[in-house]
């Protein structure tokens, strides 16, 4: 699905003491499956994620998605990317404040209609939501309730990528567990990339890419 | 596929926040168009009295050189004459007749705010002439003076102690009397022309006073005409006035007065008319209905605001000048005309722009705290927002869908303020008609839709302020990874 070719992405371009994030390196991921990438604080691996959803612009590199070159992409067919084929899970749940749970779903939904709100119901059931709960505002609910409610968000336009950043940081053991449960199962026929530095919830991954200093070590 | 982002979620989960600036949104709107309705009134009210009025009379007071006549001569023999204190045949000159025309006098509109300046008051400008020693018809004077047009006084070569006098050619009393009877003779030719005129009902010269209207802000004065109680059924008719209640004037000092002067004023039938300055001079007989505000009295001796011309006209012969040109009068600004060009002119400059620059005014001031306040809660609404936004281009929305749905959270907050500033304008508006205007006996609309497309076109520009704060936050959008970064 993603091929990755002398990526290499540098912050503080302006700047003398230029940052390298990513050392230019090649990459291949497949269509399905649920791939780890895994390193200390500083390694790039958020960056990669981000460049691979199309977040951030390499500086150099190519990124083939599906045959399509996304460094040179549009900003807006790059829009449309995100919005159709990948779904999101960043560290914090980011859920909108003032919307219930089922309505923090719908908002990344591209149709509104009554089957994608049984869609939505469905999604939140399966993730553990009961159905007093989806009125509920984020302020109502626990850490791990927001973000089984960022997961169902992630999911509910069946993407064909579900880019997952740090997914378990803020949550106790137990709900760790769950997400990367329901991350596991999402990725039996779908890609699913968890960045992480806690190699423990990736017990079930298919593949655990390491990095180092912007580079890859271990793939 | 829907794909747009709704601007509903957030009004419906923000009630409170929206409702708050929805009602300010309203208020201001009812603000801006209850300002409006409250002025209005004043213009309105005085439409009736100088633009629909004058079309039915016209008042003049001519000076002597209006009819071709040197009034130099008239005051080279005044000045040497026994009696020079009075004109001779009692006429008053117009250039010292009480100026109706000017802000002192009765057709003048009072100063903005309303309040009546006593100090140029008709009274205190000598306009009741009981106390003058002038009698415009040669009868006798209210002082009791002689009248030197009598034949006992202009004939006298030899008074009663047998002392010679000047002869006729050389005794200035007998100048004055010629002069006088020279300008009589004009007058009384020139009221002939005018009774002739096509589209000229009658023309006579009679005393007059004023009638009085009171404005929400502002006081309107006007003429009206004290006639022989034979004449007032034609004056009527020419004014369709009808007689509603009581009875037309029969004896001297008596008014009937229109309905709206008579709410507007707090009278009843049986009260005097301006006791405060005519005594109880005029009493009110009877209530008139009719479209300008026709009032009409009988004279009481001399109290009166002056003598004048009055022409009972139609709409095409309403404009003075043009009736002396055709005559052949050279007017001057000694010469008091109350025409049709006259009240335009006043209504136009001392009613219509002054209230309607105060209402200009007053929406900019309270359209500038409008879109400052919104401005204000808007930005700050942006701010709380801003990770939102940020969310929402994350996930593939463009930043074109994420001001559309600004913009119309924007639109749907202003609907509903201006929905309800109109629902409140429309309620308050009758409310106050119905208690406080129509008790003025002030003459307004139920509603201006005129004003509610104003303040629309005022709300649709504060929107268009309001796009610079929105479209400097939509550049400070960023993706979650600049934000995590």
């Amino acid at each position: 699905m993603f091929k990755v070719k002398d990526i290499t992405m540098i912050y503080d371009m302006e700047s003398d003491e230029k940052s390298f994030a990513l050392k230019g390196f090649d990459l291949e991921l497949p269509d399905k499956g649920l791939i780890g990438i895994i390193g200390p604080s500083g390694s790039g691996k958020s960056t990669l994620m981000y460049c691979l959803s199309t977040l951030k612009k390499p500086v150099e590199g190519s990124i083939l998605y599906n045959d399509r070159e996304l460094t040179e992409i549009s900003s807006k067919e790059r829009e449309v990317l995100r919005r159709q084929e990948f779904g999101f899970i960043f560290q914090k749940h980011y859920l909108i404040p003032y919307m219930g749970a089922m309505d923090n779903v719908m908002v990344a939904s591209m149709n509104q209609g009554f089957e994608a709100r049984e869609k939505a119901r469905t999604f939140l059931k399966n993730l553990g939501i009961k159905d007093k709960e989806f009125r509920k505002k984020p302020s109502k609910l626990s850490g791990g309730q927001c973000q089984r409610v960022a997961i169902a968000r992630a999911m509910i336009n069946d993407p064909k990528v579900v880019f997952a950043d740090e997914p378990t940081a803020s949550l106790d053991h137990e709900n760790a567990y769950n997400v990367m449960n329901i991350l596991k199962e999402y990725s039996k026929d779908r890609l699913v990339l968890v960045v992480t530095h806690d190699r423990s919830i990736l017990d079930g991954a298919d593949r655990i890419i390491e990095m180092w200093d912007g580079e890859i070590t271990e793939a | 596929m829907k794909s747009s982002l709704s601007a509903w979620k957030y009004i419906r989960n923000n009630k409170k926040s929206v409702g708050v600036l929805v009602m300010a949104i309203s208020l201001a709107f009812a603000a801006i168009y209850l300002i409006y309705f409250l002025l209005m009134p004043t213009v309105e009210s005085f439409v009736p009295i100088l633009l629909e009025m004058p079309k039915h009379e016209t008042y003049i007071q001519l000076s002597d050189g209006a009819y071709g006549l040197d009034s130099g001569t008239y005051n080279a023999i005044d000045a040497i004459t026994p009696s020079s204190a009075t004109n001779a045949t009692g006429e008053t000159k117009a250039s010292d007749a009480p100026n109706p025309n000017d802000t002192t006098t009765p057709t003048g509109v009072n100063s903005a705010n309303g309040t009546t300046n006593e100090t140029n008051a008709p009274t205190s400008t000598g306009v009741i002439n009981e106390i003058n020693e002038t009698n415009p018809t040669g009868e006798t004077k209210a002082s009791g003076a002689p009248n030197p047009t009598d034949a006992n006084n202009t004939s006298g070569v030899t008074d009663s102690e047998g002392i010679d006098k000047p002869s006729a050619e050389n005794d200035p009393t007998a100048q004055m009397a010629s002069y006088n009877q020279a300008r009589e003779e004009a007058k009384n030719k020139f009221l002939e022309f005018l009774k002739n005129h096509e589209g000229i009902d009658d023309a006579y010269e009679k005393q007059v006073i004023y009638g009085r209207y009171q404005g929400v802000v502002g006081q309107m004065n006007y003429n009206f005409p004290l006639l022989d109680k034979e004449q007032i059924p034609a004056y009527l008719d020419h004014n369709d006035a009808k007689l509603i209640e009581g009875r037309l004037p029969e004896e001297d000092g008596e008014v009937a007065l229109d309905k709206k002067i008579m709410v507007n004023q707090k009278l009843k039938i049986g009260d005097y008319y301006l006791e405060e300055i005519f005594g109880k001079n005029f009493k009110i007989v009877g209530i008139l209905k009719s479209d300008h505000m026709t009032c009409v009295g009988t004279p009481h001796g001399y109290a009166n605001t002056g003598w004048y011309i009055v022409i009972l006209c139609d709409e095409k012969t309403s404009y003075f000048q043009t009736l002396a040109d055709e005559y052949g009068l050279t007017l001057s600004d000694a010469d008091y005309i109350d025409d049709m060009a006259k009240n335009q002119k006043v209504y136009g400059e001392e009613v219509r722009d002054i209230i309607l620059s105060v209402v200009k005014i007053i929406s900019m001031i309270v359209g500038l705290f409008l879109a400052f306040a919104v401005t204000i809660a808007y930005i700050s609404k942006l701010r709380n927002r801003i990770n939102e936004y940020c969310l929402y281009a994350s996930i593939g929305y463009s930043r074109k869908s994420i001001y559309g749905m600004m913009l119309r959270e924007m639109l749907i907050s202003f609907g509903f303020g201006g929905i309800m500033g109109l629902i409140f304008s429309i309620a308050i508006s009758l409310l106050l008609k119905f208690t406080l205007l129509d008790s003025m006996g002030l003459m307004s609309r139920e509603i201006y839709p005129e004003e509610f497309l104003k303040i629309g076109s005022l709300f649709i520009l504060i929107i268009g302020v309001l796009q610079l704060p929105v479209l400097l936050y939509l550049r400070k959008i960023r993706t979650i990874d600049e934000i995590e970064d």
